[in-house]
């Protein structure tokens, strides 16, 4: 026997059990290869596993994404604030009125119920007020609270709805639009209610009111915003018939038409500002 | 500066607001919108050195005057009656529509304006004129543009 001969003998009885376990390696690895590249091998494997991690991160998901997605939404609505606005406004707009009208109603019972276990000077005070103005008390406080407002005043052509001055506090959109389609809608009521021979006196929105004085060849409207109650339409009534009588009676012999729109807006503002 | 108020009459759909829109805005759309009750648009026009400002209101159109509120027409200082140069139906009748329209607002100078011309072919505007015993002012297109500036200043001029 050679030297290389005896070496080979010597190897093998050395390392036949790492060989035969190499060998044994070696299957297995193909084993594995094998169901690595058949997909329905490794799905079959896989598959209890996602089952088993998918509802582990359910159960797990408050905990772990919460605050992650909660850090999203932040952002996300701080930078987009008017979008979100945009798209809120009318939902909010009505629940906030809603919410505000309840409430008010709630505040005026609240005040009622208070002013009857209450002896203060200023509640007495309220409290004949509403007695002699035949209104409940919780209406005077909260009138008292939201005085009425004069936003516009528009002196108009009766008919031709021409605008022949005007006051307004913010002129937010086309005066002489405005007093064409307040003529309108006033012709309009008087043709569509033609035989009861009246005139339409007030417009009532949800937070303003517009008040309308009919005189023979003008009209006066009055936008008011604020609780306006009837001592202040009387009031206000007033403050129209001085007008007349001061200012448009001796006008007309001028001829209204030809003074200016600007001498009226002073006019109007100095009459009506001071309600 | 003097304003006045001008009134367009006329049957619906004769483009009574396309002429409006063309005059005051610059613009004009195919999509028909009908007017509800009446819309209010103003502009201002200079004539012969002059600055007037015309209110004009667009009235809806109905099938025959006597349907339109007459208290939309007091105090007017103009009408323009419209009708439509591709529908018989808008012209047919006219002088007792606008014999209705002097009554009612007697002493004004009313125009009357044969409209779409754009959609009549030239060799068949002189029949169609024919047609209508009056004497019309203008025959415009909303949708071109054509004489509509010269309509309202046309307007403008009686006044002045």
């Amino acid at each position: 026997m050679s030297r290389q001969e005896a070496f080979k003998q010597l190897q093998e009885i050395i390392l036949e059990k790492e060989w035969e376990k190499l060998a044994d390696f070696q299957r297995e690895l193909n084993i594995v290869g094998d169901e690595l590249r058949d997909k329905e091998k490794l799905q079959a494997h896989l598959d209890p596993i996602l089952t088993e991690h998918t509802q582990r991160l359910q159960k797990k998901f408050p905990d772990l994404f919460a605050p992650f997605l909660a850090n999203a939404i932040k952002n996300s609505i701080h930078d987009a604030q008017d979008e979100m606005v945009d798209a809120l406004y009318p939902i909010l707009g009505k629940m906030v009125k809603k919410y505000v009208v309840r409430e008010l109603e709630a505040l005026s019972e609240r005040i009622d119920k208070q002013i009857d276990n209450t002896f203060s000077p200023e509640m007495w005070w309220n409290y004949l007020k509403a007695i002699f103005t035949g209104k409940k008390p919780g209406e005077v406080i909260i009138a008292s609270a939201n005085k009425p407002v004069i936003e516009q005043v528009f002196l108009i052509e009766q008919n031709s709805g021409i605008l022949l001055g005007n006051y307004s506090k913010n002129e937010a959109f086309d005066q002489e639009m405005i007093a064409g389609m307040l003529t309108a809608i006033k012709t309009f009521a008087k043709d569509a209610f033609a035989a009861r021979q009246e005139d339409l006196e007030l417009i009532d929105y949800e937070t303003a009111k517009i008040v309308i004085k009919n005189l023979h060849t003008f009209f006066i409207a009055v936008v008011v915003s604020g609780v306006v109650d009837k001592t202040y339409l009387s009031k206000l009534d007033d403050v129209l018939w001085d007008f007349t009588e001061k200012i448009l009676k001796s006008d007309q012999n001028r001829g209204i038409e030809s003074i200016d729109k600007e001498e009226y807006a002073v006019k109007l503002e100095s009459y009506f500002k001071k309600l | 500066m003097t304003s006045k108020k001008i009134i367009l009459l006329g049957k619906y759909g004769v483009g009574k607001t396309s002429l409006i829109r063309q005059f005051v805005y610059n613009k004009f759309s195919d999509q028909y919108l009908t007017t509800i009750g009446v819309k209010i648009d103003k502009k201002v026009v200079s004539v012969n050195n002059a600055e007037v400002n015309l209110l004009i209101w667009d009235i809806a159109g109905e099938s025959d005057q006597k349907k339109v509120p007459a208290s939309y027409k007091l105090g007017s200082h103009a009408a323009v009656y419209v009708f439509d140069l591709t529908r018989p139906a808008t012209y047919e009748n006219l002088n007792m529509e606008i014999a209705m329209l002097k009554q009612q607002v007697p002493n004004i100078p009313i125009l009357l304006i044969g409209n779409k011309k754009d959609l009549v072919p030239v060799n068949q505007l002189q029949s169609i004129c024919e047609q209508i015993d009056m004497p019309i002012d203008l025959l415009t297109s909303a949708k071109t543009s054509e004489n509509v500036e010269t309509l309202f200043f046309k307007v403008a001029e009686f006044l002045i």
